[in-house]
């Protein structure tokens, strides 16, 4: 996570003629010696954007994630401080983030520059991304540093940040392949490939695909009162297809745009709860989302910059459930929404120490599906327009930064059958600071007051009989008081890193399923109000020549009650919400193998607003080892790399009745060329 | 003379009373030890159905003495078994034999309880036939509806199904009269009937249409009464004659209990704008077929805007027991005598209590 990133200056230059700008004819002058001079690497630590940050922002980068054996984006997310993943277990298992107990609705998720949506559900499903072609993942509370955002992350509680790698080229090389193969427990294999092409000198292509499959079939020891079981969980398939062009170019007036086309198709089994003495399960899940974005990048000058960026997303998908409860047998929903998406950001910078910026995002969504056809009232196929605008600064004086942003939202639905929604409109400002305590240290004071809110999903609105078209947006505010430092106190360690924030969020009209005697709507009826503290560690120590351990470690308090006096769970912490929650990892670097160890930890919490033994929830730990190699042959490089998953096969659940799997094995062949 | 020899015959005879009614309730011979009980129990013993949340696999059954409305604050079913009754705990009955048969409908089963608790077979209902949801005793056999829209015939004595016979969608409720058995098919809001199937031969169903969405099906005074979703989601109830089909609406009300001929009703009512509950309670009496409020004296004040959740009579006093839910928390369990005095309330020990059944 917190990783240091280590600036390598290559100094001077290969020993290799090919490297040198000499040409032949010189060098083949006998009046003409010629020294080869060493590689020299001048190594430094460059302080991480957390410390740095008026907000806090945590980082990964794709070798960490390699050497850790981490599996999925999920995984990743666990190790960020102050996150809440939902997991639902399994490789398919629906996995979504929650940033300091906002809700997963009020994370966005961004895929290189530009938000992911799902205004149906509202959330975002982080399993289904591949880290296959990840080079960094971030997560930034408030909103990310940059002020060359869209709109859409600054009006958001928490960005959950993507970034894919660009293609680069060794030296005289035009292209570049790369084939990867991961098995593993549970019939997981997954071949990938991606394929980087020098099209012309300013332009470059990667194409990447991956297919994954798994029967997902695991063990997991039943607890039933006195009686202990051992049971396999069933219906946990999964099969993807994952496809991604990009086309980067850079105009001669150095303006760049990044072109991408993505698309994904799963069929997945939905093993759901287990339920006692009935092991039927026959709910699945098809997904297919395509998207197709540009994101456009110019200078103008050293004062203006234009940051643009256009996207369509189409999303399917189709739930089937086989039971004879259903009419004719068989449950179909069928979902197919729409998403036509602009945005631009004007960046001046009048002076050094001042910078603003505007941004605008504009964006149509749809939603057709089957689930209320037919009935009373008939299906609304709600339409939704947005306009998000979002006037933001920066200023910098001495060792004060300020940044600010107020982003306008205004929301217009209109529905086929049915009343139409009122209009929703809202100002939410944002302020952060931080101060560098001392001139020669690197130790900071940062604060952030946010107010933010978010839109109810179509799910909410319209869903059958549940949904409510009256509801308000939920609001969110978000105070963090925080004390970050980097250094390098002794010599034994390359640097330190410590990063402390403390903060409180206060949730009011909060999107709940009322309950009712029988039939429950969705309600603008909860008040939550959340305190925490959020630490990271990070350091990297010198064991012997090119032997290095790299430690890192986050450890989240977290108390989010609920503060709604009418509710039945007053005053009580919410569901899958432990008090303490954390992660560590070792990372030992060397020329043989690379060892990477980590643990992740949650405390007790409960699976019900009801706090009883009955829903207490144990707390657990689990343990990952990797071992990992790299190979250099002439032309080519192989990096194989296997993990023990949950080392200590360790039995516990993240969501009541959704066991987690137990001890698993991955292997990963990767080779360049 | 006469009158002093009559009123000893008559004091004679309340003392013989008297002392057939005190051994038959003297606790020393009932044991339920003997029975295989794990814990101590008092003969006046009532058992309350805790349905528990969909998929949390909490249903459970809460013991109590109904002559004291003393409770067993743990798990009852748990305590006496070693595991958990398990998912959506739809029905309880007792049955002719005086053994207790539970409905499990999210687990798929029906679990047939000695009268202490003890489980002592369980019949499992398959994919074809679905989950299990209401049942009715009669001579032997359960009627059972299911899920997949039939009427499953379980004989007690072994607990093996015995035959099936298709109804309706979703069949809920299931009453026996003079012979029938009548069951609600709800369709999940696409059927409106009725269904009823002659037990002596068990192999076909006949309609009758009702309303929208049928759910509860009673009987009062040789009357049949049905109460459903509606339409509107206004729970709707009313008449269903027997000899004519037709039906009757009468009004409106989601729970309800009989006793002496006299059907006690609750409407709990949501008002969205304000999000609170408001329930109405009023009795029929199904002899003059007359309409009255009923008025609960001395009831606290939540009982009248928590979500009732289920209505149960004890038919050895005629005293009602209404059971709340704030759907979080353990539910309410309040006892209030028919002529509407509050007696006593106390905790279900889970969540949303749906039925109590009572034994002596």
């Amino acid at each position: 996570m917190m990783v240091s990133c280590l600036i390598v200056c290559t100094v001077l230059a290969q020993r290799s003629g090919d490297a040198v700008s000499l040409d032949d004819s010189r060098m083949n002058n006998s009046d003409t010696t010629v020294h080869y001079l060493k590689q020299v690497d001048v190594a430094g630590h460059r302080t991480e954007r957390n410390v740095l940050a008026s907000k806090p922002i945590q980082q990964m980068q794709k070798a960490e994630l390699e050497e850790l054996g981490i599996q999925n984006l999920a995984d990743a997310v666990k190790k960020f401080a102050g996150t809440n993943v939902r997991d639902y277990g399994g490789i398919g298992g629906m996995k979504t983030v929650s940033v300091r107990n906002l809700g997963a609705h009020h994370t966005a998720v961004s895929y290189d520059g530009v938000t992911v949506s799902n205004t149906q559900a509202g959330q975002i499903d982080v399993g289904s991304f591949s880290l296959d072609n990840m080079e960094s993942l971030s997560l930034a509370i408030g909103a990310d540093e940059s002020l060359m955002q869209s709109a859409r992350h600054y009006a958001s509680a928490g960005v959950l940040s993507i970034l894919t790698e660009r293609p680069h080229f060794d030296e005289g090389k035009n292209s570049a392949f790369r084939f990867r193969l991961k098995g593993g427990s549970f019939g997981l294999v997954t071949p990938s490939l991606r394929y980087w092409q020098r099209v012309g000198e300013q332009t470059s292509l990667a194409l990447n695909g991956s297919y994954m499959r798994a029967d997902g079939v695991y063990p997991f020891v039943l607890v039933n009162g006195r009686e202990r079981t051992n049971e396999k969980r069933y219906n946990s398939d999964i099969y993807t297809w994952q496809g991604e062009a990009n086309l980067y170019h850079t105009f001669a007036d150095k303006s760049q745009l990044d072109m991408k086309a993505y698309w994904f198709y799963s069929e997945r089994g939905l093993p759901g709860s287990v339920t006692l003495y009935n092991p039927v399960s026959r709910e699945r899940l098809w997904d297919e989302d395509f998207f197709a974005q540009a994101v456009y990048r110019k200078a103008f000058d050293e004062k203006w910059n234009l940051h643009a960026r256009l996207k369509y997303t189409h999303t399917w998908n189709r739930y089937e459930d086989t039971n004879v409860k259903y009419d004719g047998g068989k449950q179909i929903d069928v979902n197919r929404q729409n998403e036509y998406y602009a945005s631009a950001t004007l960046g001046w910078s009048p002076v050094e120490a001042f910078r603003i910026a505007l941004a605008e995002d504009a964006f149509y969504n749809d939603l057709r599906n089957n689930i209320n056809i037919g009935s009373n009232p008939d299906y609304p196929f709600p339409k939704r327009i947005t306009s998000l605008t979002a006037l933001s600064a920066q200023w910098q004086w001495e060792r004060l930064h300020v940044e600010g942003n107020v982003v306008g939202t205004y929301a217009h639905e209109t529905v086929e059958n049915g009343e139409n929604p009122a209009d929703k409109h809202r100002l939410s400002p944002c302020v952060s600071v931080t101060y560098r305590l001392l001139p020669n240290e690197s130790l900071h004071l940062r604060a952030m007051w946010k107010n933010t809110f978010r839109m109810p999903s179509f799910n909410d609105l319209y869903y059958l009989r549940i949904g409510n078209s009256g509801l308000r947006p939920e609001k969110a505010t978000e105070y963090n008081l925080g004390l970050t430092w980097s250094g390098r106190p002794f010599q034994a360690v390359k640097y330190i890193s410590a990063t402390v924030d403390a903060y409180y969020n206060d949730v009011t009209d909060k999107i709940v399923a009322f309950p009712s005697t029988y039939v429950w709507k969705m309600a603008n009826f909860g008040k939550v109000k959340i305190k925490g503290i959020d630490v990271t560690l990070a350091t990297e120590v010198p064991i012997y020549h090119k032997v290095s351990a790299i430690l890192t470690g986050a450890y989240t308090f977290q108390e989010s009650l609920d503060k709604l006096e009418a509710s039945a769970s007053y005053n009580r912490q919410l569901p899958y919400t432990p008090k303490h929650s954390g992660n560590a990892s070792l990372l030992i670097r060397n020329p043989w193998v690379n060892l990477g160890y980590s643990v992740l930890f949650q405390g007790e919490r409960w699976s019900s607003s009801q706090q009883t033994s009955l829903y207490k929830l144990k707390a657990y730990s689990e343990h990952t080892l990797t071992l990992s190699r790299e190979f250099r042959f002439k032309s080519c490089q192989l990096n194989l790399s296997g993990s023990i998953h949950n080392l200590f096969d360790k039995q516990y659940e993240i969501v009541k009745y959704y066991p987690m799997p137990g001890r698993s094995f991955s292997l990963i062949g990767t080779i360049n060329f | 003379m006469k009158l002093r020899s009559l009123l000893l015959t008559a004091a004679c005879a309340v003392a013989v009373t008297a002392g057939f009614t005190s051994c038959s309730s003297d606790d020393d011979d009932w044991d339920p030890m003997k029975e295989g009980s794990k814990i101590k129990m008092v003969e006046t013993r009532a058992f309350v159905l805790n349905e528990g949340a969909q998929s949390h696999n909490n249903a459970g059954i809460t013991y109590f003495d109904w002559k004291q409305d003393t409770t067993f604050t743990k798990d009852f079913f748990y305590t006496q078994n070693g595991r958990n009754l398990g998912d959506v705990g739809q029905d309880i009955i007792v049955g002719e034999d005086d053994y207790l048969y539970v409905v499990v409908s999210g687990s798929s089963y029906i679990a047939k309880l000695n009268s202490v608790g003890v489980e002592k077979a369980r019949v499992a209902f398959d994919e074809k036939i679905g989950e299990p949801r209401y049942a009715v005793e009669k001579d032997g056999y359960l009627y059972v509806t299911s899920y997949g829209g039939y009427v499953v015939k379980v004989k007690t004595s072994d607990m093996k199904i015995a035959g099936s016979v298709a109804v309706g969608a979703n069949p809920e409720y299931i009453i026996e009269k003079d012979g029938f058995v009548y069951c609600t098919c709800s369709g999940w809001g696409k059927d409106k009937r009725v269904a009823y199937i002659d037990t002596k031969n068990f192999s076909k169903a006949n309609f009758y249409e009702v309303m929208d969405n049928p759910d509860h099906i009673i009987k009062a005074n040789d009357r049949v009464f049905v109460q459903g979703y509606g339409a509107g989601w206004d729970y709707p109830w009313g008449e269903l004659n027997l000899s004519t089909g037709k039906f009757t609406p009468i009004g409106n009300a989601s729970s309800w209990t009989e006793y002496d001929d006299v059907i006690y009703l609750v409407n709990s009512v949501t008002d969205w704008s304000t999000y609170t509950t408001t329930n109405y309670f009023f009795t029929y009496n199904a002899k003059t077929s007359k309409l009255s409020e009923w008025k609960l004296s001395g009831a606290p004040a939540a009982l009248a805007s928590t979500s009732v959740y289920g209505m149960s009579t004890n038919k050895k006093t005629g005293d009602i027991y209404i059971m709340t839910t704030d759907f979080v928390n353990n539910g309410k369990v309040y006892h209030v005598k028919k002529d509407g005095t509050f007696v006593k309330s106390f905790d279900s020990t889970g969540v949303n209590p749906r039925k109590i059944v009572f034994l002596d």
